[in-house]
């Protein structure tokens, strides 16, 4: 009939405790009452028992015991009192023992001799006892009867309640009592289903130990998963950090209790993760690229906190970015294919036309340009990949229809191994995409190139004489997301720059005027940049 | 925090060590008593506790023992109950008499008071109790008479004063339950006065009186009635011709004592004050005079004595009191 455990553990520990507080209570009251009510026993019966014995209808009729009269007032008076303190009994003893009052009309006139009464009727003591002389076991309290005349004694009077009695009292209210427990225990039964239902309720129905197993799966979950997570409540404190986010995040300590503020200081607010809605945005903690992801925690439309997750992308983008080159070289080589195409019908066409001359000076031109171009990267430009970059480039201006030069000073021998293809592709690449792109539109677009290794630093230069940068945007130039190109996945150009830079340990400059733009970039010979240590 | 404490605690412990020296120094013997005296005597004017009280008070003047004055106060009623009530309220500057009815009152259901609540001071004297027969009685022994009230113990009127429970009848009782008497029976009659008890026997009104040898011994050398037995240990010097109980047959000593009696919680000093008090008193001729004039003899104990021997007494009469004369 329980349906869950909880309930029954529950109904089990309250019901237990009622009784057993229940039961306490019980012995408590019964021992106390019981005693009480022996006490007030010894206490009433004691002040009866002198107060008849001063009484003169009680002196009378022990003195005068042949006068009829006399004995009734006597037994009269004795039921009477009897009534009025509750007493099981009254009797009254002359100095022989003789009963002459008494509940019990059969004792009239029997002797009961005086064993307990002895105080009373040798020394006039007053006192009371337990005793079970004269009706069954009672507290019996005694008082001796003097008469007026010569100061003897003449009787003792006995004032009696009898233990079963009491006894009766304390069961009968007992008796009450006891319903009044079960009443209290029905009630607490009722309560304890309450509770249990009110604590399913707040644990959507769960039993205690799947609550267990849900949190020790969790805990599993979270240490196995790559993904940083982050839980905060509504006032932004951290209630849980997972293992690989202490890892992303470099952080040795719990942190729990701390402020969100703390790691991510530019997260939007937990009040600003409204709605259900999941909001993902990309930014840099120490150097490393974070995909950041807020949800709302919400429980019945009511928020209370928020779930913070962050993957690091760095090397994922690292790689989406070589890709990237990879994919504008094919493209850069087909632009050339093309072109090459092109003039390959120009050739054809002369031919056919029969213009020899024509043709042999097209032939001579491309040639040439292709050969003083290229053997000019071949001798100065020493470096294949470089060499690679370039003529991937000159392709693509020539397509583009930008002019793309290599300066007559540039000179470059073999670059270390340590600068890496990767590094080259993303600086170069980027840098000379840039310039093309920012030349394309003009009429008489111009992009020169200088490279120079004779000192300590490498240093490339390429100037465009396009529109230029706006002073104020300068400073943003290298940030993510920074773009003049409004398409959405860019912006990332500029900034994979700097970062490459940085990470060989070098330094970009920019000069920009009305008639175009130079950027150079200084890259350190000797490998320092091992010591350096990125910002 | 720890350390806190435990500096207030010193600190505390300081101030209460400071003002229990200063008390120590305040109750000094030379300061106490510091105002007039109080001696309750827990009877009317004119009663053997009243003779007492006075005439200690007069020996403590006269032989300059205590400086401070010293006043009597009656405070009569409830065989001795009023005075000792009065006294347990009152300071160490109060005292009074007492006897063994502090103890028996209680025993008997008549009073709540114990001598646990007070401060037993002394005990003084003692006198013993005699049993006389009027003249003319059938009766010349004790033997004689508790035979009799063996065969009928409501034959024989007793007269005794000033009420149940006193050592006269509970000496008298005892004595009885030795020879075998159904003592429930005996028929006692009870007076206001030892002077009341007197004048039954010498009317012939009663057949039987006890009372003390101080009040009785007079009659008896007088021919006006005779002394059968008394509870002393050994024959008395004025009274050669009277017997003892123990001669009778009955083991049985039974001295009636008067002390005094403190207030509850009295110091050591104050205690200390009337041992030396009391111890010098009972040295000095008027006292020895008083005793020789009223037949008592010198029981002198001082405080932690008269303790030890209140525990005692209390445990005789429990026993005498509680042993019901069937139950042998």
């Amino acid at each position: 009939m329980l349906k869950s455990k909880l309930q029954k553990k529950i109904l089990l520990m309250v019901t237990s405790l009622i009784l057993f507080l229940m039961t306490l209570m019980l012995i408590v009251f019964v021992i106390t009452d019981y005693l009480n009510l022996l006490d007030r026993s010894h206490t009433v019966g004691l002040q009866t028992a002198k107060m008849l014995s001063y009484m003169d209808t009680v002196k009378d009729g022990l003195e005068e015991k042949g006068d009829v009269e006399k004995a009734g007032d006597l037994e009269a008076v004795i039921e009477r009192y009897s009534n009025q303190v509750d007493a099981t009994f009254i009797v009254v003893q002359d100095k022989a023992g003789h009963i002459l009052a008494s509940p019990d009309d059969s004792q009239i006139g029997k002797v009961i001799p005086f064993e307990d009464g002895y105080k009373a009727i040798v020394f006039g003591a007053n006192y009371s006892m337990l005793s079970s002389e004269i009706i069954g076991p009672s507290v019996s309290s005694k008082a001796p009867i003097y008469n007026e005349e010569e100061n003897q004694i003449i009787g003792v009077v006995t004032v009696g309640y009898l233990i079963s009695d009491l006894r009766e009292n304390v069961h009968n209210r007992v008796e009450k009592l006891i319903y009044i427990s079960l009443l209290i225990l029905a009630l607490g039964i009722y309560i304890s289903f309450r509770l249990a239902k009110s604590i399913r309720k707040d644990t959507f129905g769960l039993e205690p130990e799947q609550i267990a197993n849900f949190y020790m799966e969790r805990r599993a979950i979270l240490a196995s998963i790559d993904e940083g997570i982050i839980a905060v409540n509504q006032s932004g404190k951290i209630t849980l950090i997972n293992t690989a986010a202490r890892s992303i995040l470099g952080i040795r300590t719990n942190r729990k209790g701390d402020d969100i503020e703390t790691i991510f200081p530019n997260l939007p607010s937990v009040a600003e993760l409204n709605g259900s809605v999941t909001q993902s945005f990309e930014m840099v903690y120490s150097a490393k690229r974070l995909v950041v992801s807020g949800m709302p925690l919400q429980l019945e439309g009511v928020q209370k906190g928020a779930l913070i997750t962050f993957r690091d992308t760095t090397e994922m983008v690292e790689v989406v970015n070589t890709l990237y080159e990879v994919r504008k070289y094919s493209d850069d080589l087909r632009a050339q294919t093309h072109e090459f195409t092109n003039k390959l019908y120009l050739i054809s066409g002369l031919l056919q036309l029969g213009k020899y001359e024509e043709a042999v000076r097209t032939i001579q031109t491309e040639i040439n340009v292709s050969d003083n171009t290229n053997q000019f990267i071949l001798e100065n430009i020493k470096d294949a990949h470089v060499q690679a970059i370039l003529f991937g480039k000159l392709g693509k201006a020539s397509e583009m229809k930008v002019g793309f030069e290599i300066d007559d000073n540039s000179s470059l021998g073999s670059l270390p191994k340590w600068l890496g293809t990767g590094a080259l592709t993303v600086i170069l690449g980027n840098l000379i995409d840039n310039a093309l792109e920012v030349t394309a539109n003009h009429s008489e677009g111009h992009v020169s190139f200088f490279a120079l290794d004779f000192g300590e630093d490498v240093i490339f230069e390429l100037s465009d004489n396009g529109h230029g940068i706006q002073t104020d945007q300068i400073d943003t130039l290298f940030q993510k997301g920074y773009s003049t190109k409004s398409k959405t996945g860019r912006g990332f150009g500029l900034a994979n720059v700097q970062q490459a830079v940085r990470s060989l340990g070098g330094t970009i400059q920019v000069s920009s005027t009305e008639e175009g733009t130079i950027i150079s970039v200084y890259i350190p010979k000797h490998a320092e940049h091992e010591e350096r240590e990125v910002k | 925090m720890k350390k806190i404490v435990g500096v207030a605690a010193l600190s505390f412990a300081l101030i209460l060590g400071a003002c229990s020296s200063d008390n120590a120094g305040e109750k000094d013997d030379s300061d106490f008593p510091k105002k007039n005296l109080e001696f309750i005597a827990p009877a009317t004017p004119g009663g053997g506790w009243d003779a007492t009280a006075r005439a200690i008070q007069k020996i403590l003047k006269e032989e300059d023992i205590v400086d401070q004055s010293m006043t009597v106060i009656n405070k009569p009623g409830g065989n001795g109950e009023v005075g000792w009530q009065y006294l347990s309220k009152k300071d160490a500057h109060t005292m009074a008499i007492d006897s063994s009815l502090l103890i028996t009152n209680n025993l008997l259901g008549q009073s709540d008071l114990t001598y646990e609540e007070f401060t037993p001071l002394a005990t003084l004297t003692t006198e013993w109790i005699s049993v006389a027969v009027k003249n003319g009685s059938p009766y010349e022994t004790a033997t004689d008479l508790m035979e009799q009230l063996k065969k009928d113990p409501a034959s024989i009127k007793i007269g005794i004063a000033p009420g149940l429970g006193n050592n006269d009848h509970l000496s008298f009782v005892k004595a009885a339950k030795t020879f075998g008497v159904d003592v429930t029976k005996l028929n006692f009659l009870v007076y206001e006065s030892g002077g009341d008890v007197m004048t039954s026997l010498l009317g012939g009104h009663v057949d039987v009186a006890t009372m003390a040898v101080s009040e009785s011994s007079e009659q008896h050398l007088a021919g006006k009635f005779k002394i059968v037995a008394i509870s002393a240990d050994e024959r008395l010097e004025e009274l050669p011709d009277v017997p003892t109980w123990k001669e009778e047959g009955v083991d049985m000593v039974f001295p009636h004592w008067r002390g005094i009696l403190g207030p509850p919680d009295m110091t050591e000093d104050e205690i200390a004050y009337w041992n030396e008090a009391f111890g010098e008193m009972v040295e000095t001729d008027s006292w020895k005079e008083l005793l020789e004039n009223n037949g008592w003899e010198d029981f002198y104990q001082d405080s932690t004595e008269t303790t030890e021997f209140l525990k005692e007494q209390k445990e005789m009469y429990t026993e005498l009191i509680d042993e019901s004369g069937l139950q042998k």
